[in-house]
């Protein structure tokens, strides 16, 4: 069997925003020999490709999408970014769309995005008869997006000089492992009278998480439980965690200091309480004492108590270090995921958080982009920290590589909303804060995104005329008449090129009619002709059909004598196009037999004279439509010339008469 | 208070917004559906059961799977500040996109599809699919034509075009009982003004008024949206057209270039244009059920007006009283 010369190759190229095509091909092999160069056709089947997103079909994620969008107006709309006073414990939630611009700032915006995502997921968990493991990923990711939003807001949006980091961390591992707080509910209600709440195996975990996890006052009344709560060592225990300083997470420099008087003095107690040996009856509540004192034999319940490298940071800082400054978290991050072995096997979004420690924001934005879904999640923390100013100050150069890369941003994604038919206006609305970038893409995107109907045209208008966009505005408008030109839908396709200031297109259509009406004497616009206004100047062929329209009306109204001025003026003024002239004169013909009166002798000798020049301008040197023409007179010529005639003397004896 | 029916388009909210008391301010009770939604429209009160507060249907556009869905606002909604408090209580997949909805005193439910195509629906016991009249409107070429307007008048139902036709149809038959050949440009918002007559508008800002009985294809009169803005002359669409409820001479309508313009039938040579215009098109704008003085419009950018006529104010203009700004897209 002789070994094909062909073979089978896919073949894929771009079409229209954002998709492609694709199909296979059979082409010549390189060694071919035959130098046959054209590719044959393989199979007949074109596929579509286009990117997708959760954005376009996930109901969850379009609330998102659309909540976010708004907020994200806002803040580019009202520059919250300078509005330094206010409220920063006001957590906004649905109300930052109502809520005067002027009382809110980036940390609202932050903290709204975070509800947003929050309700993202819990909306994806609800609904659950979608596909599980899908739906159990995408939960996942914005899950995680809410805890790296969480962070960055505190490390980088909710921080000034009077604001303490530890309680705000402590705030952010609560809000999301929250399984000590369970643990001890569960503990709780497990009770009966039968057993001691301590022999349950889940007690003492529980309120080891609840330590590390700085809630100490639950910590306390879980302990309060104990049957044997009065023994020295759980009750010097909850004394100590009782008499525990707690940082404000606001308040300066004094607060700070005043908190490290108190934070010595108490440590020194623990540490009293230790050497004492109170503790040694219970190996829990010393463990749990030398947890408190920051001793470093603590060091391995925390780490064996931890899930994750963050919980053990935070755990860490909160008794080793409790007014440990922003600057120095990136080292204590590195050693906590040094302790977890984290280095080779670093998660995503283990790598956001270091960076978010780090400060290393462009690494933040880098690894965003790479991990979380479609854009939306890089876009948005690009926009806050450059709107905190935070990006530029990393760089050391101006502001410009910080800009250009919002603009980018919002350009990838604002077009990858744009290619798809259920959230395009959305995209648009992106890409109107990208500057002169955008407004270009959004030019093109209006031009080639093509419309199904007049209605999906009319929505093109609009957005293309709520940006100015005249071009857009003029390519959208003549597409759809030529569309209707070519259904010989006469009146829609006039309307349309007039909408979009095409004169020539006008023009056509306007000549079309006319050579309509030339031949059947009927035409079916007569109601979009009247009150085009401004609209006809454009074109002289329109001029001719309004004025002939109105022409028409007068006389069917019985307005004669103003019609037939406005007769008068069409035929001789030049501006009849050859073949019509011929529906002029069989017009004045009727006209003059049933009403001559209306006519003076002067004006029909004119009449007379246009039918005159018209025969010789054909005979002689004529164009085919002035041949025609003719031709189509030939039969009522003569009737025509007898009436004029007639209506000739006629007038003359009135107008005699008159003298 | 009765709710007031607030029609919003191009909406990925569902939402509904009372007048507080005066009318000043709205409370929105408000839920994202996740949909784009074309048309909403509240069910009539003497269809509903006891136990429903506020029934309404949206239907959604240009979406993967089109729906056409019924809500009930929760009863407890009014007396609190925000959350869901809007419950879906069925949803039909719809294969097109809808592009307008009336529902009749008896309780059916029209539907314009953007294939030209014209569905009824029946709202209780469950919504669900009755009958659908096929390519009602149709072109001749690449561009589809929708079916863009519906009313409807005891068992008559009238459906207008991007065609230019004027059908009637008949609750109980399959088939059309008349076509009209109405304009040579598309047709886009029709009203019954009486019970053998009907206003249309098409995309040239003329309101032309028809008698069914006629035969001949002629309107027996035509108002005028155009007007001179600057040096250009301005044609805007008639989106929406509406008869006062009890005042058979008033006529609103909502036009594409933002204006929302009352006609006083008697003298229709002078209509009263209201004064703050929307930035948008007008895509709805309606008398309100029960406050007879007030006018309700919205707009593709966003806003929704309530309009008190009784207010004192200039002889030809009224400004809006109470203004809901939203975001939608």
């Amino acid at each position: 069997m002789m070994p094909s010369v062909m073979r089978e190759r896919t073949v894929a190229r771009f079409c229209g925003l954002g998709r492609l095509t694709s199909h296979k091909t059979r082409v010549p092999r390189p060694d071919d020999d035959t130098r046959s160069s054209s590719a044959l056709p393989g199979s007949d089947r074109v596929t579509y490709i286009r990117e997708d997103s959760i954005f376009f079909n996930h109901q969850a994620a379009r609330t998102l999408l659309n909540n976010s969008y708004v907020v994200f107006s806002i803040l580019q709309k009202h520059k919250l970014a300078k509005n330094r006073n206010a409220d920063t414990n006001f957590d906004p939630g649905y109300e930052i769309f109502d809520v005067d611009p002027a009382d809110l700032s980036l940390v609202h915006v932050s903290r709204a995005y975070r509800r947003f995502l929050r309700d993202c997921t819990a909306e994806l968990l609800k609904n659950k008869d979608t596909n599980k493991m899908e739906t159990l990923y995408l939960s996942s990711i914005f899950f995680s997006l809410e805890l790296i939003f969480h962070l960055a807001e505190i490390l980088n949006l909710d921080h000034s000089q009077n604001s303490h980091m530890v309680p705000k961390l402590q705030e952010w591992i609560q809000y999301y492992f929250n399984e000590s707080s369970d643990l001890a509910d569960s503990v709780i209600k497990s009770r009966d009278d039968k057993s001691p709440v301590e022999c349950n195996p889940d007690f003492w975990p529980a309120v080891t998480g609840l330590i590390m996890t700085a809630q100490c006052k639950e910590a306390r009344r879980l302990l309060g439980l104990h049957s044997k709560k009065e023994t020295p060592a759980i009750r010097t225990l909850r004394q100590l965690l009782h008499s525990k300083p707690e940082l404000q997470s606001s308040g300066g420099a004094s607060v700070a200091i005043n908190f490290s008087v108190q934070w010595e003095a108490w440590l020194k107690e623990v540490r009293n309480q230790l050497i004492s040996g109170v503790f040694s009856t219970n190996q829990h509540c010393l463990e749990l004492a030398e947890l408190l004192a920051g001793d470093n034999k603590a060091e391995k319940l925390v780490y064996e108590n931890s899930e994750t490298w963050y919980k053990f940071l935070v755990t860490y800082v909160s008794y080793w270090k409790p007014t440990v400054e922003s600057f120095r978290l990136g080292e204590i991050a590195r050693k906590s995921m040094e302790r977890f072995g984290m280095d080779s096997q670093m998660k995503a979004v283990d790598k956001i958080l270091l960076a978010l420690f780090e400060s290393d924001l462009y690494q933040v934005i880098e690894s965003l982009q790479e991990f979380a879904e479609s854009g939306w999640a890089s876009l948005h923390m690009t926009d806050l920290l450059y709107h905190a100013g935070l990006l530029s100050n990393v760089v050391g150069q101006d502001n410009k590589i910080a800009e250009n890369l919002r603009t980018d941003l919002i350009i990838q994604f604002g077009t990858l909303l744009a290619a798809n038919d259920c959230v395009w206006r959305t995209g648009l609305s992106y890409l109107d804060f990208a500057g002169s970038q955008g407004v270009g893409h959004i030019d093109l995107i209006l031009q080639s995104r093509g419309q199904k109907s007049a209605k999906d045209a009319e929505i093109l208008l609009y957005e293309a005329g709520k940006r100015n966009l005249v071009k857009a505005e003029r390519t959208i408008c003549s597409v759809v008449s030529r569309q209707y030109l070519m259904e010989k839908r006469l009146g829609s396709a006039l309307m349309w090129a007039i909408k979009g200031d095409n004169h020539s297109l006008a023009s056509s259509v306007a000549e079309l009619v006319l050579r309509e009406m030339a031949v059947n004497d009927e035409y079916s616009i007569s109601d979009v002709l009247p009150d085009l206004g401004t609209s006809i100047i454009s074109s002289g062929h329109l001029v001719f059909l309004v004025k002939y329209n109105e022409y028409l009306t007068k006389y069917h109204d019985g307005n004669k004598k103003e019609a037939v001025t406005i007769l008068i003026d069409l035929i001789t003024s030049g501006l009849a196009p050859p073949y019509f002239i011929p529906v002029l004169l069989k017009k004045s013909a009727q006209a003059a037999k049933e009403a001559v009166k209306v006519f003076n002798s002067t004006d029909l000798s004119n009449i007379l004279g246009v039918l005159e020049e018209l025969v010789v301008t054909a005979h002689i040197n004529g164009t085919k439509d002035a041949k025609s023409a003719v031709a189509s007179l030939e039969s009522s010529e003569r009737e025509i010339r007898e009436v004029l005639a007639q209506s000739i003397c006629q007038a003359e004896i009135a107008e005699l008469a008159k003298v | 208070m009765m709710l007031s029916e607030v029609e919003r388009l191009n909406l990925n909210n569902v939402s509904s917004r009372m007048p507080q008391h005066g009318g000043k301010s709205w409370k929105k009770i408000g839920f994202h559906s996740g949909k784009k939604t074309s048309k909403v429209r509240f069910v009539p009160s003497k269809t509903k059961h006891d136990n429903d507060v506020g029934v309404f249907l949206s239907a959604t556009y240009e979406e993967e799977k089109n729906e056409l869905c019924m809500w009930s606002v929760d009863p407890m909604a009014q007396f609190e500040e925000s959350g869901e408090k809007l419950n879906l209580k069925c949803s039909l997949n719809c294969e097109f996109d809808c592009v307008d909805m009336k529902i009749s005193d008896s309780g059916r439910v029209f539907l314009c599809w953007s294939d030209g195509s014209c569905g009824m629906f029946t709202v209780y016991p469950t919504l669900q699919p009755s009958f659908t009249w096929q390519n009602l409107h149709r072109s001749g070429g690449q561009l589809h034509c929708a079916c863009r307007g519906v009313d409807v008048m005891g068992e008559d139902v009238v459906t207008v075009g991007d065609d230019g036709k004027l059908i009637l149809l008949n609750s109980y038959n399959q088939t059309p009982v008349k076509s009209i050949d109405a304009s040579s440009v598309g047709l886009t918002s029709v009203c019954f003004s009486k019970h053998n007559e009907v206003v249309t508008g098409n995309s040239r800002g003329q309101i032309a008024f028809w008698d069914l009985r006629n035969e001949g294809g002629k309107p027996t009169g035509v108002l005028c949206l155009s007007r001179l803005r600057g040096e250009k002359t301005v044609h805007p669409t008639a989106n929406s057209l509406e008869k006062h409820p009890t005042r058979t001479h008033l006529l609103l309508s909502g036009g594409s270039d933002g204006c929302v313009t009352l006609w006083d039938l008697r003298n229709a040579k002078f209509p009263v244009e209201f004064e703050r215009t929307h930035t948008g098109p007008v895509l709805e704008a309606h008398f309100h059920p029960e406050m007879q003085e007030c006018i309700v419009s919205c707009s593709s950018s966003g806003d929704a007006f309530l309009w008190d006529c009784s207010l004192p104010s200039t002889p030809s203009t009224f400004n809006p009283v109470a203004n809901g700004m939203n975001y939608f897209f």
